[in-house]
């Protein structure tokens, strides 16, 4: 019998007097008959959007109704995104219209996660930034006291359009090079390992492949387009014959056609091995590798003489031998393999090595650069602006990446980083960390000691469209305008079938936000002289070329060498898009860019209906299969690397292992279609499909532990403890667990998020490669307990 | 007492006092009130539950409301009607209360016809008795209901469907059996025998048009086989409400007819064994058949799944064992009102079991590979069962209410219980 | 005019994105019981090896719809294009309907106080002049395709005729109009993720059936 009613009651508060008032909050009320208005009465128009739910970009056309978006529809123009839209894609009328948004700058007047915020104009909100308030210093005091060094301040930013931009404030005009980018939490080793062997990440043509090894990439739940669209529609003998390997049972393993339950981290034995058995039977394609190969004998030698052999690797792996040979085989001998590059956060510290062995097992095949393989294809160059960078001589330099074997000089590692800060063990002091779109709390493991970071630094300042978890260790919070409210830069995306897409904002900025490029500028603009005037006063370099000038040419010379920081956004994004446009290819094409919101060379010409489930964006003959031809070059033995003190060749290491104490269990990260890591678990619409996350475990052992389903488990690891609901599955081995990223918000200011599951930053440690730095995912052993 | 006559019956001149606040009717308002209170939650939870939409964070950007509203969506219970399990407690008690209520006017119907002496006698008290119930189980249906678009059974009328059938059967039936009371209690004594026995058959035959339209409401429902596969579902309400209608029969005679009837109450009492005998043989073979026949899914959830204690222990135990053992033997009375008792806690357990159980094997094996769930972090449901919620079981109380007030009034004003010679 | 959907559906990867384009299509409530559509789960274990299937459903608009026979109000009728509709302003909420679908396709939407079901869109996208139902235009790998049963000449029935399919619980004989295509590939698969009795037809079996259900209840259906 149910105890409580816990619904709205009848005589609660103003919400039910609304309803008996006739003016209910939903559009039909209970007491007339009326329908819904009319079309032909309502003005209604398509805007044609770019989403901005996640990495991919999808393109849309929001159906606005008297000024409110009631429905995102796919955009049958795109190539990349082939006519459709993912759940996410679907619920950003959820983002635009959350009910929990920052709505208008705030500013803290309480204690650093305490929630407690005043409401201010977005002039006394810039103020507090340059100058401060009783509560923490501002930018201009911070770079007094420290002389000008702008390392002091450290910046991030998350995934986006607008990304580039406040790269360029902070970066190149603000001028601190401590950028800690999430691409050092996400896909950094991938990329690298890819483009440092075959020169660049590459697509893999999935139309026209005919066989498929994808290792920890699941598709079907980490949507990235056009990939998951042609997977999934020629699997099942229609085609392309998937080989998933996976340490749990996912989506994607639902829908391949064979599964090998690797054990996590290993995939670089499985990938040496395949290599082993291509090298021995010489099924490798020979030609292609005389001709684009480089260092191939050296790895012949390298593998063969290690002893990589499928037998070697099943005790490592946990895949039979027999399995190994069956499928190097099939890959060899099959017309278009492709073994896919994958791109998620790293599971291991030896991801570079294994992502280069992937890349060279690639070349291996001859499958580059060709229909049915991996394809470089082309991207349509749009004109770039130059960005006038002004010259600090005071900036000191990163300290963050001089432990790791490659530095990226632009994108740091933000685990070294955050934790040399932590540790007091900077050269110089971080005092001021300017975020945007970005939640650390959430997606760099260990969240104490982020915490213990953002507590550290004097200045915090936040640019996001919702109250996250981060933002509420933050002093000044500026709302921005979400992606359906804005137009961000045009955009060209490459790869077999380019095109160039354009977002319109199909709704005006709500409450008091701004679209970023606004924010740049008028942030730039508030702070620009001061900060000038800082430099004056400490700048030895500057103050050597400013000696004796007068006003009008210390004026001059603030505006030529870049120090006027907005400069850069003189013009609006609506114009510069416009002039980029008609530019490049003329009036027509900004014509046909507004409407459609997408645009490529021939558009009218090429693009097709088929039917209503299926678009021909270029014919066959004019898909750019083949751009690279002879400047290919699969870097087998990258000498190089050896001098930083990096395997030149993939080599496995004894501490590569998989190996779970005893009792305990691994740690694995993953995804699920419906949600973007931290970003949407505030969308309703969203958490209408998964209420909160559960910890997957696996049902023998979860019988023997009495754990039964959505019973609460504590789950401990060396960093930290969650407590979290139990999901009792045989879709993953016993010794392991995997829990869902992103959830157990801790902002109380997120409703819906607040208090709903659990987050796997809070356990899992900070390790890292030591090629980048990269945080790694998948090597965190926890103790699981029943409460 | 002062009579009036009117139109040959005798209404008894009682005060308002005596009228409304007798013992009865005092009992009946507490029991109404317990009801009132359960309608109460139930148009909250039905009318006054502010639901989201999709559209509506868009209508009203930024409003905390919405936030309250999509919250309780999303992370509450879910709205009064349980997708799965639409039928509940109110169904339950509807059935009990409307095929007891009728079953009770058949069995009286029959013995008439039988000429069973006693029975005539007491008819006219059984009678008011039995339409009490039908009252009160419509009045559980109102409930249930939304009476708001009630309008539309008239405007919108579909002939042939049983839900819609029961408007015009209940249109004729209540004042039907009401005729039938005035007949009984009549002074025009010799008009009324005159065309009793036409009387008499076409309450029969109302009675069993009632049980098939009845039937046809459960049969129609073809994905739930329970009621869907149930040989002869007719003859089965038929049979099920005969035991409890004894029952019910039984219980009233103990409280109204024991002391005006003297000796012939132990007439009564025979003839009702008698009757329980009979009936409750023929309930057992029936039941016994039919689970042979009901669709082994359903038939494997009642009798050797989670109902089965309910089934055997409820049910079989309560509504035939116990009572055919207590009234095996001639012998005290009190024996034979004991087994009504039962005969009436068990039957209405076999009417919770066949609404509950009837929803109990979910439809989500569409595809003939097992059960379905919707979500990723959610148990498969291989059995669906709702219990009751609290407004059900108030307002069932209260419809105990209703249907001790209207015999109250009847009996206050037209003396129905009084033993009346033929 | 006799709308029906066939789902390819072993190209489902649950993704969910034709849940959330309903709800906001067609402004559902929020809520895990009101679901106009959905995407269902199956996991089991086939001969030692894990089978984990995916089956989106929805409302099948039957020709012989038992929801609508057994309405006392005529809100749940036919209306043409061999659609079922409720017309929520005449819902007395009997549930008759809800216990009447095999599918458990029907809900009751709490604003309204009536009983809801997936409407195939029609009242907010195919008479307004769109060709695709939310659901399928926004599906990834475009699992569904909305058509005509009447129109030889269109991409439905061409698509019907060239594969086998089933219905859903054929032996409720509602004569269910979403068509189920079996994979024809990957015959292990297609095997497993049906069960015993489940009847495969081909077009020239299944049109018989179509017509005999439509001339049964045709009368029936009303102008929209």
């Amino acid at each position: 019998m149910n105890v409580e009613i816990s619904r709205r009651r009848f005589l609660q508060g103003s919400v039910a007097l609304t309803v008996l008032g006739g003016v209910s909050l939903s559009s039909d009320n209970l007491f007339s008959n009326e329908k819904k208005k009319n079309a032909s009465n309502s003005k209604s128009e398509d805007v044609p959007f770019l989403c901005g739910m996640c990495v991919n970009k999808c393109a849309g056309f929001a159906h606005v109704e008297d000024g409110i978006v009631k429905k995102l529809n796919p955009n049958p123009y795109f190539p990349k995104s082939r006519n459709m839209l993912c759940p996410r894609g679907n619920a950003g009328i959820h983002t635009l219209y959350d009910p929990d948004r920052l709505k208008y700058p705030l500013v803290r007047i309480g204690e650093r996660g305490d929630g407690k915020y005043k409401r201010v104009s977005w002039d006394e909100a810039y103020d507090a930034i340059l100058h401060g308030t009783d509560k923490f210093p501002g930018i201009l005091k911070i770079l007094d006291e420290e002389k000008d060094n702008r390392a002091t301040i450290g910046y991030c930013n998350g995934e986006g359009l607008s990304k580039e931009g406040f790269e360029d404030l902070m970066g190149q005009k603000i001028g601190t090079p401590n950028y800690v980018d999430e691409i050092s939490i996400c896909l950094e080793t991938t990329l690298a390992g890819y483009f440092n062997t075959i020169g660049a990440y590459g697509e893999a043509d999935l139309n026209n492949a005919d066989y498929l090894i994808i290792a920890g990439a699941n598709r079907a739940e980490a949507i990235i387009t056009p990939d998951t669209m042609d997977m999934f529609k020629r699997n099942r003998g229609r085609g392309l014959k998937i080989v998933a390997l996976d340490p749990r049972y996912t989506n994607t393993v639902a829908n391949a056609d064979r599964w090998y339950a690797i054990n996590p981290g290993t995939d670089l034995a499985f990938v040496l091995a395949l290599t082993y058995v291509a090298i021995k039977e010489e099924l490798y394609d020979k030609d292609f590798i005389a001709k684009h190969g480089v260092g191939f004998e050296d790895y012949k030698n390298h593998v063969l003489s290690n002893g990589y052999t499928p037998e070697w690797a099943s005790k490592i792996t946990g895949i039979p031998a027999e399995e190994i040979y069956k499928t190097a085989r099939e890959f060899m001998t099959a017309k278009s393999p492709i073994y896919y590059q994958g791109r998620r956060s790293v599971f291991s510290k030896n991801d570079f090595q294994l992502r280069r062995a992937m890349a060279i097992f690639q070349g291996l095949s001859g499958n580059l650069d060709k229909k049915g393989g991996i394809i470089f294809g082309q991207k349509i160059a749009l004109p770039k602006e130059d960005i006038n960078a002004p010259m600090y001589a005071q900036v000191q330099e990163r300290f963050d990446v001089k432990s790791v074997a490659i530095p990226t000089g632009k994108t740091g590692s933000w685990i070294l980083f955050r934790n040399m800060v932590v540790e007091g063990k900077t050269p110089y002091p971080v005092r001021a960390m300017f975020m945007r779109k970005h939640n650390p709390l959430s997606g760099v493991p260990n969240t104490t000691k982020t915490v213990e970071f953002l507590k550290k630094m004097d200045l915090n300042v936040m640019i996001d469209i919702l109250p996250s978890d981060t933002a509420m260790f933050c002093d000044v919070i500026l709302p921005e305008a979400s992606y359906l409210e804005r137009e961000s830069p045009v955009t060209s995306f490459g790869f077999l079938e380019p095109a160039v897409a354009l977002r319109k904002a199909a709704v005006k900025p709500l409450y008091e936000t701004k679209p970023p490029e606004v924010i740049y500028k008028e942030l730039a603009e508030k702070l620009s002289k001061p900060l000038w005037e800082n430099t004056l006063k400490y700048d030895e370099d500057v103050q050597d070329d400013t000696k004796g000038m007068k006003p009008e040419e210390l004026e001059q010379y603030y505006k030529e060498n870049g120090f006027d920081l907005a400069d850069i956004w003189e013009k609006s994004v609506e114009e510069q898009n416009k002039e980029k446009i008609v530019k490049t290819f003329g009036e027509e094409a900004w014509k046909i860019l507004e409407e459609k919101g997408i645009y490529y060379p021939n558009i009218e010409k090429y693009h097709k209906k088929i039917n209503d489930n299926e678009y021909e964006y270029y014919p066959d003959d004019k898909k750019f299969y083949t751009t690279k031809k002879d400047k290919l070059k699969v870097v087998i033995n990258f000498k190089n690397l050896a001098k930083k003190g990096v395997d030149p060749m993939p080599t496995w290491h004894a501490d590569y292992a998989f190996e779970v104490p005893k009792g305990k269990f691994r740690l694995v990260t993953g995804r699920h279609a419906q949600f973007t890591q931290s970003g949407t678990t505030n969308n309703i619409m969203l958490r209408d499909l998964i209420r909160e996350n559960y910890l997957w475990i696996n049902s023998e052992v979860a019988k023997q532990k009495g754990i039964k389903f959505a019973d609460i488990v504590e789950v401990t690891s060396s960093v930290g403890k969650i407590r979290i609901k139990a999901f009792p599955t045989l879709r993953i081995a016993p010794n392991q667990v995997f829990l869902l990223h992103g959830f157990g918000g801790s902002s109380k200011e997120m409703e819906f998020a607040y208090g709903h599951g659990a987050n796997d930053a809070m356990i899992i440690e900070d390790k890292i490669e030591p090629i980048y730095g990269a945080a790694v995912m998948n090597e965190t052993n926890v103790d699981i307990r029943k409460v | 007492m002062e009579k009036i006559v009117i139109a040959g019956v005798e209404i008894n001149k009682v005060s308002i006092r005596q009228l409304l606040f007798n013992k009865y009717m005092i009992l009946s308002y507490i029991l109404l009130a317990i009801g009132i209170y359960g309608i109460y939650e139930v148009m909250q939870m039905r009318y006054f539950l502010i639901g989201a939409t999709a559209h509506d964070a868009g209508m009203h950007p930024g409003s905390h409301q919405m936030v309250v509203a999509m919250k309780d969506a999303v992370f509450g219970e879910g709205g009064e009607v349980k997708r799965e399990a639409p039928w509940s407690l109110y169904i339950v008690n509807y059935m009990y209360m409307i095929y007891t209520g009728s079953g009770v006017i058949f069995l009286v119907a029959l013995d008439e016809l039988l000429n069973l002496q006693i029975v005539k006698k007491t008819a006219a008290g059984f009678l008011a008795f039995g339409i009490s119930m039908v009252i009160g189980g419509l009045f559980t249906i109102m409930i249930d209901l939304n009476t708001l678009h009630m309008l539309s059974m008239v405007t919108s009328p579909n002939f042939g469907a049983g839900m819609w059938q029961m408007l015009p059967l209940y249109g004729v039936y209540i004042p039907f059996v009401l005729f039938e009371i005035y007949l009984l209690i009549t002074k025009n004594t010799a008009w009324a025998k005159r065309i009793s026995f036409v009387i008499l058959l076409l309450s029969v035959l109302i009675d069993i048009v009632e049980y098939y339209i009845q039937a046809n409401l459960f049969s129609m429902n073809e994905a739930r086989h329970l009621w869907n596969t149930y040989p002869s579902l007719t003859i089965y309400f038929i049979v099920s409400a005969y035991v409890a209608a004894i029952g019910i029969m039984g219980l009233y005679s103990y409280f109204t007819y024991r002391r005006t009837l003297g000796k012939e109450y132990h007439s009564l009492i025979e003839v009702l064994r008698k009757m329980a005998l009979i009936c409750i043989t023929i309930l057992a073979a029936y039941e016994a058949i039919a689970y042979l026949t009901i669709d082994k899914h359903w038939a494997f959830l009642i009798l050797f799944g989670p109902f089965k204690y309910l089934f055997f222990g409820g049910y079989i135990v309560l509504a035939m064992t116990i009572p055919y053992l207590l009234m095996l033997r001639e012998s005290k009375d009190i024996l034979t009102i004991i087994a009504s008792f039962f005969m009436i806690v068990g039957t209405y357990i076999g009417r919770y079991i066949f609404v509950y159980a009837g929803n109990a094997y979910p439809m989500s094996d569409r595809f003939g590979t097992g059960f379905e769930k919707y979500g990723m972090y959610e148990k498969v449901m291989n059995f669906i069962y709702y219990p009751p919620e609290r407004s059900e079981v108030l307002v069932v109380i209260g419809s105990f209410g209703v249907i001790l007030a209207v015999y109250t009034l009847l009996n206050k004003l037209f003396s129905v219980s009084k033993v009346r010679d033929h | 005019m006799n709308y029906a959907i066939a789902f390819d559906y072993q190209n489902c990867i649950n993704c969910k994105a034709c849940e959330v384009a309903c709800k906001e299509q067609n402004n559902v409530q929020l809520g895990a019981d009101k679901q106009r559509i959905w995407v269902g789960q199956t996991e089991k274990v086939v001969f030692g090896k894990l089978f984990v299937n995916f089956y989106p459903s929805q409302c099948n608009h039957c020709l012989d719809a038992p929801c609508v026979e057994v309405c006392p109000t005529n809100a749940s009728h036919f209306v043409d294009g061999g659609l079922v509709m409720v017309d929520q302003s005449k819902c007395i909420l009997c549930k008759g309907c809800m216990e009447a679908c095999p599918y458990d396709a029907r809900f009751v939407d709490d604003e309204k106080v009536a009983v809801d079901k997936c409407t195939f869109c029609y009242d907010t996208r195919i008479s307004k002049g769109y060709t695709t139902t939310a659901c399928q235009a926004t599906c990834p790998t475009k699992v569904r395709l909305f058509g005509d049963l009447d129109d030889e000449n269109g991409a439905l029935v061409q698509l019907l005729k060239k594969r086998k399919f089933f219905v859903l619980k054929q032996k409720e004989k509602t004569v269910p109009k979403l068509f189920y295509l079996l994979p024809e590939h990957d015959m292990n698969y297609a095997m497993n993720s049906i069960g015993h009795d489940t009847k495969l037809y081909t077009w020239d079996e299944m049109k018989p059936i179509i017509e005999k259900a439509k001339a049964k209840r045709i009368k029936q259906w009303k102008k929209s």
